[in-house]
């Protein structure tokens, strides 16, 4: 019998595959720019399914909950929106660039979750804590700001590497530096408004949980951080001097701290403690 | 304006100042979440280090989110973002009333699209002109300028202007909300045995209590588990009563409070606690009887002995088992307390400098001599108490951002402005604009152009 668990173990391989088939394409100047997109299409389209699957799963084990309660089921839905969003992105902008960097961002979280021995595979019931309506829209939206502020990140890095050239090379192929920073801007207004959809409704949540909107809990504070950063890149594009290359490192500052509020804090006490397992 | 030549105006208007205050707020952010917090995080800073204690105490960074610099940070932001909206309301004000498009031929200097038609009906030039703009969406005017030039003009969006301040006004209300529930709220604890009724809650980190005005009784706890081990579900079945007049019953569970005139009462943690032991008494070696003995309760077990367990509990030490702290009262004097253990082995664990402490020595009470049979235990439920009259504006600010968000971010002002020339040819130029998103002004232009074409037969 096939499980989810075991799908995506394979599909780490393919997205590092996929990750090769991109910077194959950049090599050979978009002579095949259609194979590392179809195949990043298919390959979401089935990781999506796996998820499905473990939903799916969960059912007959006779605990029927929604598949995004643990650390590797994070991950896995972590590695899917990133996939997903980069997508959308790419037909949005038709270039391909980006996919080079986005692949293997995918790749890692997937290894990690697939191959670390940290990580419990297992399908558990929800603890008392996690049975809520909330759980699938707190998760989905944090997730879906966390997967737009990664691709920032690596947009940002790509605006920091890029020296602008005239000749016909491959350097040519990347968007001009005023494009990449538009096409920040856009992302991080995606993830700042999933971000504070996914504090909101966490909000929320903790009210009905633990009986206040907000405690304070690491995770809380994090999140808030990661707010605040971003709510100045948002701001810092309106004052001159705050454009270009600082903006850049701002974005990439976010995305640490998007980073620490969904590990580092795990090293903090906590209410969040469960996201851990 | 005198108002805006003000020193502290300018200083508050600034986006710079914005910048700085927002990572300021965040740097004093992160250091709370590696300082331990609160009372309990003063007791582990004392751990670490016994100095620490006072001066983290006098700098407020034990409890830093209430400290007196994060909130006058605060403050300060909310003054940036009160002045800045102010300072830039009348010029959206300004966008919002001006129909940049709709005045002067200027506009036609360099038209989006340029087409000539042969011929063209003047009534029926205005008709595909209002159906051409109704494509395009919004609020849509035509004017004759003379008998021969047709503007039609159209826009949508303008209101977008606004979402700034909406989003800005948010953080306010949210801020507001938690005012209010600051000093209008409690946040406070309590613990109800089963069976037990309570109407007063300890309040959290102020030792002080809060008198509900109604009664709450634990009927029932219960905590169940997965077959491997880990908790599904606790459960407290609760009876509320007004004036002693039962209201309602309900069960509380984790995500599921109970909410009664705005107090709330959550599943917060539970324990047991042994409540009630049965003894067996004997006197000069003959048994007078076995009796049941309630915590702190003096129990009367013939005309001149009376027995009370000042302490029960069900592990001793967690190694001696269970054990009761014994007073016993001869014609109502009260005897020194002394423990007593269910296992006499328990004793031999003791260190043996312990072991001869008179709280052990059971000799004292000779002629009685006391066998504990049985120690039993009862569930008490630990239920969260809070009252915060500010959530709902909270939840109020927290939709207008949504709203503004999506006000700023995904609406842009959309302006098209159509010129028909009803001369021999006739001309059409378009001239079109947007503040954000020109990928979508775009796809809107296409389906315009393409109905105008279609209708006014223009071939490229």
């Amino acid at each position: 019998m096939i499980t989810s668990s075991m799908i995506l173990s394979v599909l780490t391989f393919i997205y590092f595959g996929i990750f090769l088939i991109y910077l194959l394409n950049f090599l050979l100047k978009n002579r095949i720019s259609f194979v590392p997109s179809t195949f990043l299409l298919l390959t979401v389209l089935t990781h999506g399914l796996a998820i499905t699957l473990r939903w799916l799963e969960s059912y007959k084990l006779g605990y029927g909950r929604a598949p995004f309660a643990t650390l590797y089921e994070s991950l896995i839905l972590y590695s899917w929106l990133m996939g997903a969003i980069y997508l959308l992105i790419e037909w949005r902008i038709k270039n391909k660039v980006i996919g080079i960097f986005v692949t293997p961002l995918a790749f890692l979280a997937l290894a990690y979750a697939s191959f670390s021995k940290d990580i419990n595979k297992g399908i558990q019931p929800l603890i008392p804590a996690l049975k809520s309506n909330w759980l699938i829209a707190h998760v989905i939206t944090c997730f879906v700001g966390y997967a737009a502020f990664a691709i920032s990140f690596v947009v940002c890095i790509v605006y920091l590497l890029k020296k602008e050239t005239k000749d016909d090379n491959q350097i040519s192929l990347i968007p001009s530096k005023g494009i990449l920073e538009e096409i920040n801007y856009n992302l991080v207004v995606i993830g700042f408004i999933s971000l504070s959809l996914g504090i909101i409704t966490g909000s929320i949540w903790a009210n009905v949980a633990w009986g206040s909107y907000w405690s304070w809990d690491p995770k809380e504070t994090w999140s808030l951080i990661t707010w605040l950063v971003y709510a100045t890149v948002l701001h810092a594009r309106l004052t001159r001097g705050w454009k270009g290359k600082r903006l850049a490192i701002l974005s990439i500052i976010g995305f640490f701290c998007v980073l620490f509020t969904y590990f580092g804090v795990n090293l903090l006490p906590g209410l969040h403690s469960y996201a851990t397992m | 304006m005198a108002l805006k030549d003000n020193g502290i105006w300018k200083f508050f208007r600034s986006v710079r100042l914005t910048i700085i205050l927002l990572i300021v707020l965040a740097t004093i952010a992160l250091i709370g979440t590696f300082i331990p917090q609160g009372e309990e995080g003063l007791r582990v800073i004392s751990k670490w280090n016994p100095n620490l204690v006072e001066f983290f105490f006098r700098i407020g960074l034990w409890d830093i989110y209430h400290s007196t610099l994060f909130r006058l940070l605060l403050l300060a932001l909310v003054l940036n973002l009160i002045v800045c909206s102010l300072d830039r309301l009348p010029k959206s004000i300004k966008l919002y009333k001006h129909n940049s498009l709709f005045s002067g031929e200027n506009k036609f200097e360099r038209p989006l699209a340029s087409f000539k038609i042969k011929e063209l009906d003047p009534k029926n030039a205005q008709d595909i002109l209002k159906k051409s703009l109704k494509i395009f969406g919004g609020r849509s005017q035509i004017k004759w300028n003379g008998n021969n030039i047709l503007y039609g003009f159209c826009q949508h969006g303008r209101f977008s202007y606004f979402g700034v301040y909406l989003v800005h006004l948010s953080v306010l209300i949210i801020l507001l909300g938690g005012l209010i529930g600051s000093f209008l709220g409690f946040e406070g604890y309590v613990n109800i045995l089963e069976g037990e009724t309570i109407e007063d809650v300890e309040l959290r980190g102020k030792h002080a209590h809060v008198h509900l005005g109604f009664k709450l009784r634990c009927d029932k706890f219960l905590v169940d588990f997965y077959p491997n081990g880990t908790p599904k579900e606790y459960r407290s079945t609760v009876t509320l009563f007004v004036e002693d007049k039962a209201i309602l019953t309900k069960d509380i569970l984790v995500n599921h409070p109970l909410d009664f005139n705005g107090i709330r009462f959550y599943q917060a943690s539970y324990g047991k606690i042994p409540i009630k032991t049965i003894v067996k008494i004997e006197k000069d070696d003959s048994i007078i009887g076995e009796f049941p003995v309630e915590l702190r309760k003096p129990t009367p077990i013939t005309d001149t002995l009376t027995v009370e367990a000042v302490d029960m509990k069900t592990d001793l030490m967690n190694r001696l088992g269970p054990a009761i702290l014994l007073r016993v009262y001869i014609l109502g004097k009260p005897t020194k307390e002394i423990w007593l253990f269910k296992n006499p082995n328990s004793l031999d664990l003791l260190p043996e400098q312990m072991r001869r402490s008179e709280r052990f020595d059971t000799s004292t009470l000779l002629p009685y001599k006391f066998h504990i049979l049985e120690v039993e235990e009862k569930y008490y439920t630990g239920l969260q108490v809070t009252k915060d009259p500010g959530v709902n504006v909270v939840w109020f600010g927290f939709a207008l951002m949504i709203f503004g968000f999506f006000m700023t971010f995904f609406y842009p002002h959309r302006q098209i402005l159509i010129r028909l020339k009803l001369m021999k040819p006739c001309e059409l130029d378009i001239v079109a604009r947007t503040n954000k998103d020109p990928a979508g002004l775009e796809s809107k232009l296409e389906k315009v152009i393409s109905y105008l074409k279609k209708e006014l037969s223009i071939k490229e």
